[in-house]
């Protein structure tokens, strides 16, 4: 008996298509209902406030897990609930002892999210950049687009497609005033029109120097920052809000930077910032600035980081939330679960990944996976014995390496062994090789007959 | 014997075969007018940073025709092969039975990639005629890249499935070919699947032997 290589690769695909269909099925089938907890810092109270949300309504508490009437909650929270509290004429007169209005929590409220996805996709070295002081009352998008490349910038108009060699002449001309050097490290500008005024574009040079480039009624504006940034250049965001604390944001591989319009870089405090999984959410009142920062490759076992600064980005409070324990508990036992049905899962979105994967992942419980293995080796084995049907080592190897998935493709397509002839390895046999019964017109041709009866001609 | 085997396949194909490359044309007709219509209607600029910012997938007929042009190459290839155990008797050819049930698996899936080359040479040519530079062309091209993966799994299962006799094996084999091509189908954005192309078209690659599994079953009279 020799293992068919044919009918292993009918089971290979078998198994191949339920790693992805049965843990898919699975998790869409067990998944609870979607749970939301947000931590937002209290100036009041001078400490987190929980928010848990799902779809059948809200649940609020302090950090330490006291639970708080909704009234109560949104008390603690004015800068977020501003406009609420104004509406009932219930927004205070001075928090933690400054005199604020609901205009100003209007005013300073902004919030920057920056996901892993944004420099994990692949990136198109295009770009577009504004005219930041259009001749018209509001902002539009510009005729062209323009590539970067290892030695400047390429304007293309985007009606025909051609080079718009004289802009272009231009915008080279100031980059080379501002002494930036090429290739850049990063580039990273905010083409919504719809946003109320235009900063340009941000820009490392090759040597790591911050600059910026912005268009005014079609001629270029380029300046040195006079900062420098040191590392892989991530992700470059460009932040256009009215209250103006900065330009935006450079990502490198584990610090996120503000630029400042004072020409300042500040690091934000974020402890085990991870490019490669980590997202950073900021968020802005009067009084605080909240930054959020947690690895998306394990939300359920590790805490996102809240940290609570002054008006200059110095930590005041610190607060990690972990995923609710009773969400993540039906999720992990659902996992566990899950294990006996696959040991591998192919997994082709990761939240923290923009392309399209090809994952082989490890059931979350390795010795239920084990089970589900000895399982169905035990079924292929019971199978085998009623069906009086051989087993080959190979087969069984196979089903103890991929389980359930493996079981359903060495049942439908097994036995995988095949006698050792040529028709079931595939091989063409020699004449002398030729089985007596084979009546292929290949076998008869060496066919002799003996004992003719008298009068017979033999194979003439 | 190779040649009479060519004839063949050329006689399946001679007027059924056109339907996959016209299908795929009709396709890219379709991701054509999609294109001309957002320009026409919201113009050059909008057309441009949809395309660069937002990566609309606009060519979704085009994605799906490959998988469905390799069904039916398989299927008017393989069907008369097949059909009343007929496949048997051409694995009794004097020829190696590997070169008796590949050749038509070869004619069909050349003439699919030539058909997807086409597919995609004309998509990268609709969009250079719209001035695209290639920064932006290439990686839309390249997102067609799995479905032409797709349309050869789906050939292989297709003719993998009319070669087995059994209804059970059958359907597994068919599904498993619909489970391949839907993965291969998802996509993210254009290029989605940069980085991860090879270990799909590895993982596709033993969708060539399940043909002769159903076959040599079929010689064996299992």
């Amino acid at each position: 008996m020799t293992l068919s290589p044919a009918r292993l690769a009918c089971a290979v695909v078998t198994a191949m298509s339920l790693f992805w269909f049965i843990p898919d099925v699975y998790r869409r089938a067990t998944n609870p209902e979607k749970v939301r907890a947000t931590a937002y810092y209290s100036a009041v109270e001078e400490r987190f406030m929980v928010r848990t949300d799902t779809f059948t309504g809200a649940g609020y508490a302090d950090e330490s897990g006291n639970p708080l009437e909704a009234p109560a909650f949104k008390e603690r929270l004015p800068f977020l609930y501003f406009a609420e509290l104004e509406k009932q004429g219930r927004f205070p007169a001075t928090v933690a002892g400054v005199p604020v209005t609901a205009q100003d929590a209007r005013n300073a409220l902004q919030t920057v999210q920056l996901s892993p996805r944004m420099w994990n996709l692949p990136k198109m070295p295009l770009n577009v950049l504004l005219d930041a002081a259009p001749a018209g009352a509001h902002l539009s998008l510009p005729p062209d687009i323009f590539r970067i490349t290892d030695t400047g910038l390429d304007f293309i108009r985007c009606a025909d497609g051609s080079l718009d060699t004289a802009k272009t002449a231009r915008f080279a001309e100031a980059l080379r005033t501002a002494d930036v050097r090429f290739p850049l490290r990063g580039l990273g500008s905010n083409p919504n029109p719809l946003k109320p005024f235009d900063e340009g574009c941000m820009l490392v040079d090759a040597e790591g120097r911050v600059f910026r480039l912005a268009m005014h009624k079609g001629e270029p504006r380029c300046r040195a920052t006079g900062l420098a940034i040191d590392g892989e250049v991530k992700a470059i965001t460009v932040e256009e809000h009215p209250r103006r604390a900065f330009v935006g944001t450079i990502v490198t591989g584990d610090a996120v930077h503000l630029v400042t319009y004072d020409d300042t870089l500040v690091r934000l405090p974020l402890e085990g910032f991870d490019a490669a999984g980590s997202y950073a959410v900021l968020r802005s009142d009067p009084l605080n600035v909240t930054l959020a920062s947690a690895d998306l490759r394990d939300r359920l076992t590790q805490p996102t980081r809240y940290i609570a600064t002054d008006a200059q980005y110095n930590p005041v409070h610190t607060f990690d939330l972990y995923f609710p324990a009773e969400a993540r508990s039906r999720i992990e036992a659902a996992q566990v679960v899950g294990s006996v049905l696959s040991p591998l899962a192919l997994r082709q979105f990761a939240p923290e990944e923009g392309r399209v994967l090809f994952r082989m992942e490890p059931a979350a419980s390795l010795p239920l996976a084990a089970l589900g293995c000895a399982l169905s080796v035990a079924l292929l084995v019971l199978m085998r014995r009623r069906t009086r049907t051989g087993l080959h080592w190979g087969e069984t190897l196979f089903v103890t390496a991929t389980g359930l998935p493996g079981l359903a493709g060495v049942l439908v397509f097994g036995p995988l062994a095949t006698p050792e002839t040529g028709e079931a390895t595939g091989k063409r046999l020699s004449h002398d090789e030729k089985r007596p019964a084979d009546k292929s017109p290949e076998g008869l041709k060496g066919f002799h007959k003996t004992g003719c009866a008298p009068g017979c001609r033999g194979n003439e | 014997m190779l040649r009479a085997l060519l004839y063949k396949e050329w006689i399946k194909l001679r007027y059924a075969g056109w339907l996959a490359p016209a299908a795929i044309l009709l396709g890219l007709g379709d991701a054509w007018l999609k294109l001309r219509g957002v320009r026409n209607n919201h113009g050059p600029v909008d057309l441009w940073n949809m395309l660069l910012f937002k990566q609309t997938i606009f060519f979704e007929t085009l994605l799906l025709t490959l998988p469905l042009a390799g069904v039916w190459l398989a299927a008017i290839q393989y069907r008369p092969e097949c059909a009343g155990r007929r496949l048997r008797l051409a694995l009794h050819l004097p020829v190696p039975h590997r070169t008796a049930l590949y050749a038509p698996a070869a004619v069909g899936l050349a003439l699919l990639t030539l058909a997807g080359g086409l597919a995609l040479g004309g998509f990268a040519l609709i969009l250079c005629v719209y001035g695209m530079p290639a920064e932006l062309v290439a990686p839309i091209v390249r997102t067609a890249l799995p479905a032409l993966l797709a349309g050869h799994v789906a050939y292989f299962a297709t003719a993998a499935a009319l070669a087995d006799t059994r209804m059970i094996r059958r359907c597994v084999i068919g599904c498993a070919g619909l489970a391949y091509a839907l993965l291969l189908l998802k996509t993210y954005g254009y290029d989605a699947m940069t980085g991860s192309l090879g270990w799909y078209a590895l993982a596709s690659l033993p969708w060539i032997l399940p043909l002769e599994a159903a076959a040599l079953r079929l010689k064996e009279g299992a």
